[in-house]
């Protein structure tokens, strides 16, 4: 197949141009340089590489960005002696890494927005909208072949960029990973950008839009309903992040005025609610006594009601990567589920 | 050329094909056979659903009434995809790749392809292969399209309204360029139309279309030869009761004058004039008159599944 | 070799197959096709004047029934013979009385139209029965009317 094809690229532009031997490397050279594409492979690649390698190239540069930021932050803490210091007392000196930190942090979650807009829109609903998906269909191959190397096409790009920024981030992480100053963990900036979630956020993201185009069959159109889409599956999903884990309560008997009266918390956790605990066990809102004047007097009101100590709420930082896991695999399911809309809808109607 | 050996196979066989949408029938009750090897015009008015007919063969919509085999198999089996070719109306191609990479998507797409014939009929054109197509003219891109139609080897070949932007030039240079292909392949071609005159002695098969399903179906010399055209003096107000014993089709008058255009069943025999019509008076009389009996010739009708159509009207 | 170029007049009624065995019969008899000669395939028929292959085809075994030409599998539809007649050269003598009767009618003060009439309706009431359709050039009609 692939001697055929080189021949006959070759017959082809040897009597447009006389330069054979520049033809001839042109069309070898980079066959050998990297795995040659075929088939509907090629036409997918080729119909969207501008996109594709924007992404690759992207990713890349920020890849490097992120290790040189770590570069200097390593250094940084090295020198400060850091984790034998607090960072507290670092002042402003540590402002700069922090605002490293959000300034990139906020790129990557723009990620499934921007992905989602101008990949998966597009995908199939600018064929739609161009003929070109009836001109694919005219040939011999099956446009479930089509479909299907257009989606894996873009799951193989999207899970290689998205994951290995995802890697890369929480490689950068990791040193400062329990100062909640500098990220807190349960906060987009941290829960988003590492671990499964950014690659899961941008499938679902970018699959929808891909549904999107293919129900709307236009690609501006498709491209703006896709970003509201993503808007709200990101506030969605911030809203059910804290969902995602299993809170933890602890609580205590030894009063709540105390100087140790407060439970102490595992470092990192997240505190999600507090309330006083009864003697029988109910709980009881924390400004049940905030009327009383004097510490005498809430005394009085605290024992009256029988509150006996803290009850708080809350989820540790262990759980982070479990609950990232869980959350990623809900939005693995969805993006099944839309994986099977678009392919149930391509036998029915494609072009 | 395959005529004397495929004359039998059937290219194509439509029974009691239809699509309805919620608005209305796009296409309705159409049955008609296509012998193999054969030049088919596909004609009717605006909305008859000569594109929804191709659409439907070409698998690109699912029809919602009646079957449509393409070589004996349905459309979008992995046999008729690779034997048949689609060019739809708007000859849709990706913009931004170069001629090159447009005849290299149907190298990579279609097994049996012919690189040799489709650089043929871009070189005919003089068409550059490093320039990209959104850069081509209406004629070009044309050409374009029918190159990697005919590079896919097909042994049907659909058009939808082939030359309907091309200027007189480009359409006869990309008209001989197909009839050409088709008579080195013995391609069957089916190529819709509403411009008349596009199709006669191109074609030597006829499928008429219009609202009530297939008006006029078969071999355009057996269509011809049963028609006759005839023109004489009104007797009273209507046509002469002489005629009233041949099939009308479309009759007209103007001052003392009528013409009719009629399918004798016997000798015409009167005061009259008549002529053969040529196939534009045919199509016209046709597409005018809904109401005229419909005529398809033995070769154009199917038999079996079929949804009785009443093929031929006596 | 392409010998002879048809132009098919899609206006005239007179279906295409018909055209290409009359213009072939023409360029028989002027001797612009000689025996030995190959017409042009019906792909190259298609190409330069639109004509269904399926049309040039039938013109051809028309043409072959007649015996003007013979198929050769795979190289193509030559000539056999020729219709060119010792009497239709111009050195005929029957070229020169038409020629004659010509000047004759010009010194009658005819016009061209009135002489090509003359000789169209003489030639209807010769030949009323025979097959040949009255078309063509007023040259190649004269010629032919003298010939027989």
């Amino acid at each position: 197949m692939s001697t055929f094809t080189r021949s006959s690229t070759s017959t082809s532009t040897g009597s447009t141009s006389d330069g054979k031997n520049g033809t001839m490397n042109a069309t070898t050279t980079p066959a050998d340089r990297r795995p040659r594409l075929s088939g509907m492979t090629w036409l997918v690649w080729r119909q969207h590489r501008a996109a594709f390698w924007t992404i690759l190239a992207a990713t890349v540069l920020s890849v490097a960005w992120i290790v040189y930021q770590r570069g200097q932050l390593v250094d940084f803490l090295d020198g400060y002696g850091y984790p034998g210091k607090s960072l507290d007392e670092a002042g402003g000196k540590f402002q700069q890494y922090n605002d490293a930190f959000s300034f990139v942090s906020t790129g990557l979650q723009v990620i499934p927005i921007l992905l989602g807009v101008f990949l998966g829109a597009p995908l199939i609903a600018g064929d739609l909208e161009n003929g070109t998906a009836k001109l694919v269909a005219a040939q011999s191959m099956s446009r479930t072949r089509w479909l299907a190397t257009k989606l894996a096409l873009a799951v193989l790009v999207i899970v290689v960029s998205t994951g290995v920024l995802s890697a890369v981030f929480g490689w950068w992480w990791n040193p400062v990973k329990s100062e909640a100053t500098v990220m807190d963990w349960t906060s987009g900036a941290a829960f988003n950008t590492t671990g499964p979630v950014p690659v899961a956020l941008t499938l679902f993201s970018v699959f929808g839009g891909v549904a999107i185009g293919v129900v709307l069959r236009r690609t501006l159109t498709a491209m703006v309903v896709t970003f509201g889409f993503t808007v709200v599956l990101q506030l969605v999903w911030g809203y059910f992040l804290l969902s995602l884990g299993n809170v933890v309560t602890v609580t205590t008997n030894k009063g709540v005025t105390g100087e140790n009266a407060s439970p102490s918390l595992p470092q990192g956790a997240y505190q999600i609610d507090q309330s006083y605990v009864t003697g029988s066990g109910d709980l009881v809102g924390w400004g049940i006594c905030s009327e009383s004047q004097t510490d005498a007097a809430r005394q009085v009101c605290l024992d009256k009601a029988d509150v006996v100590g803290w009850s708080v709420k809350y989820l540790p930082m262990s759980q982070m990567n479990a609950m990232q896991w869980f959350g990623a695999s809900i939005l693995f399911a969805l993006t099944a589920g839309v994986v099977a809309f678009l392919f149930f809808w391509g036998r029915k109607r494609l072009v | 050329m395959s005529e004397g050996m495929y004359a039998e196979e059937p290219a194509i066989e439509a029974y009691g094909l239809g699509m309805r949408y919620r608005r209305g029938w796009a296409l309705r009750d159409c049955s008609f056979r296509l012998p193999a090897g054969r030049i088919c015009g596909l004609v009717g008015p605006n909305g008859a659903g000569k594109t929804t007919l191709l659409s439907i063969a070409a698998h690109v919509l699912q029809p919602t009434h009646g079957s449509i085999s393409l070589f004996g198999g349905a459309p979008g089996s992995v046999e008729s995809g690779r034997r048949t070719a689609f060019l739809a109306q708007e000859k849709p191609l990706f913009r931004r790749f170069t001629v090159a990479e447009t005849l290299r998507l149907g190298r990579e797409l279609n097994p049996g392809w012919d690189q040799r014939a489709a650089e043929g009929i871009i070189r005919a054109g003089n068409v550059p292969f490093d320039a990209k197509i959104g850069t081509l003219s209406g004629g070009q891109r044309t050409r374009v399209a029918i190159a990697l139609a005919f590079g896919k080897r097909p042994d049907l070949l659909m058009l939808d309204e082939p030359m309907s932007d091309l200027d007189p030039v480009v359409r006869h240079e990309i008209m001989g360029t197909l009839l050409a292909e088709a008579a080195e392949r013995g391609t069957t071609v089916l190529m819709s139309t509403h411009v008349l005159a596009e199709l006669e002695n191109v074609c030597d098969y006829l499928v008429v279309v219009s609202g009530g399903g297939v008006r006029l179906a078969g071999d355009v010399d057996e269509l011809m030869s049963v028609h006759t055209l005839v023109t004489g003096a009104k007797e009273g107000d209507g046509m002469p009761p002489a005629l009233g014993c041949h099939t009308l089709v479309e009759s007209r008058t103007s001052g003392r004058q009528f013409t009719a255009l009629i399918r004798p069943e016997g000798p015409v025999t009167g005061p009259w004039d008549t002529n053969a019509p040529n196939m534009e008076e045919l199509l016209l009389a046709y597409l005018r008159s809904p109401d005229a009996p419909p005529l398809i010739t033995p070769t154009a009708q199917v038999h079996g599944q079929g949804f009785g159509t009443g093929a031929v009207a006596a | 070799m392409v010998t002879v170029e048809y132009r098919i007049d899609r206006r005239s009624g007179v279906p295409a197959f018909q055209q290409i065995v009359q213009q072939t019969k023409q360029a028989l008899r002027l001797g612009v096709l000689v025996p030995g000669d190959r017409l042009p395939t019906a792909k190259e028929v298609a190409e330069t004047s639109t004509v269904n292959p399926n049309t040039t085809l039938k013109a051809y075994r028309e043409l072959e029934r007649e015996g003007l030409v013979e198929p050769r599998p795979g190289q193509g539809t030559f000539v056999r013979r020729t219709l060119g007649r010792p009497e239709t050269g111009t050195d005929s003598p029957l070229y020169a009385e038409l020629v004659a009767w010509m000047s004759k009618a010009a010194g009658a003060g005819l016009e061209r139209e009135d002489v090509a009439a003359l000789v169209a309706s003489a030639m209807e009431k010769q030949y009323a029965a025979g097959n040949v359709a009255a078309t063509g050039s007023t040259g190649a009609t004269t010629t032919r009317s003298t010939g027989e």
